[in-house]
């Protein structure tokens, strides 16, 4: 496997879902190559700073303007 | 987890506020809309973008969702169901307007030479990424990051990565398959990790004391 094969294999292989067989040649050529290495450590990084900069956009009870709610509430009789 | 399976039952408050519902009772949709809207409202700013049409695409879920209880079987909460209402309208909404003009996402992707090594490799980053990201200003850098990201790739990684649906439900909420959710979530994936090499990466030597 190839630095160009690997990184297409990145989400398969994250997700557990590549054959045992191509899962090894993923992680030999990881043990050798630093650069892919690199590579897939700032994927995963990089997935886990999208998660943890929009769970803070979640929004709390009392953020929603009340004339929306009474809106939303009314459109049903509507 | 010991929780029932989602699709077996509901809880009892759950079906307590169904049946008020479907009864009609006044009081049982103003506890679904106070109890479920907050979320929903961040869940449509994330997807389309400005406050007005995420408050448009909140009325227009909660209306649809409404006309289709009849046909809500509970096979998942109410909460999960009410969810996948929004992100299908907050889609919808995204096809219907115009968009800014988007950066094209093959520059941002990683090149190969014809032997399969990268024509370059990825920028080293500073150490404690994840440190940088405690700071709301590097998490509010992320997020506009995302926020360039073409709507083809954004979308599918908000879908994925944030709401957390599962790959065949993105595939049939975008009309697609589900390799080609796949293949749209790495490749944006890889652009955003290009886009935060200017927070996270480490300044060349030779600049390191002109950089921030």
């Amino acid at each position: 496997m190839n630095c160009r094969e690997c990184f297409e294999f990145i989400l398969r292989y994250l997700d557990g879902e590549l054959p045992p067989d191509e899962q090894s040649s993923f992680e030999l050529h990881m043990s050798r190559c630093p650069p892919c290495r690199r590579y897939l450590s700032q994927y995963k990084v990089t997935v886990d700073a999208g998660k943890a900069a929009c769970a803070e956009t979640n929004t709390v009870p009392g953020d929603v303007p009340e004339e929306l709610i009474r809106a939303i509430l009314e459109s049903r009789k509507a | 987890m010991a929780d029932a399976p989602e699709h077996l039952a509901l809880d009892e408050d759950e079906q307590a506020l169904l049946a008020g519902l479907r009864a009609g009772a006044e009081g049982a949709f103003e506890t679904l809309v106070r109890t479920t809207s907050a979320r929903l409202l961040a869940v449509a700013r994330r997807i389309v973008g400005s406050e007005e049409d995420a408050r448009d695409v909140l009325q227009e879920a909660y209306t649809s969702a409404f006309k289709a209880l009849p046909r809500f079987e509970g096979q998942a909460k109410l909460s999960t169901w009410l969810h996948r209402i929004v992100v299908n309208t907050a889609l919808m909404r995204l096809r219907t307007r115009k968009r800014k003009p988007e950066e094209p996402i093959e520059p941002l992707l990683p090149a190969f030479k014809d032997d399969g090594h990268q024509t370059q490799a990825a920028a080293e980053w500073a150490d404690g990424a994840d440190v940088a990201l405690e700071r709301a200003e590097t998490r509010s850098f992320v997020r506009a990051q995302i926020d360039r990201l073409p709507d083809t790739y954004r979308t599918v990684l908000l879908l994925r990565d944030i709401e957390e649906l599962s790959t065949s439900e993105v595939a049939a909420m975008l009309s697609t398959t589900e390799n080609a959710v796949k293949i749209r979530l790495h490749r944006a994936r890889q652009a955003l990790r290009a886009l935060l090499d200017e927070r996270f990466g480490r300044p060349p030597a030779e600049s390191r004391e002109v950089a921030r």
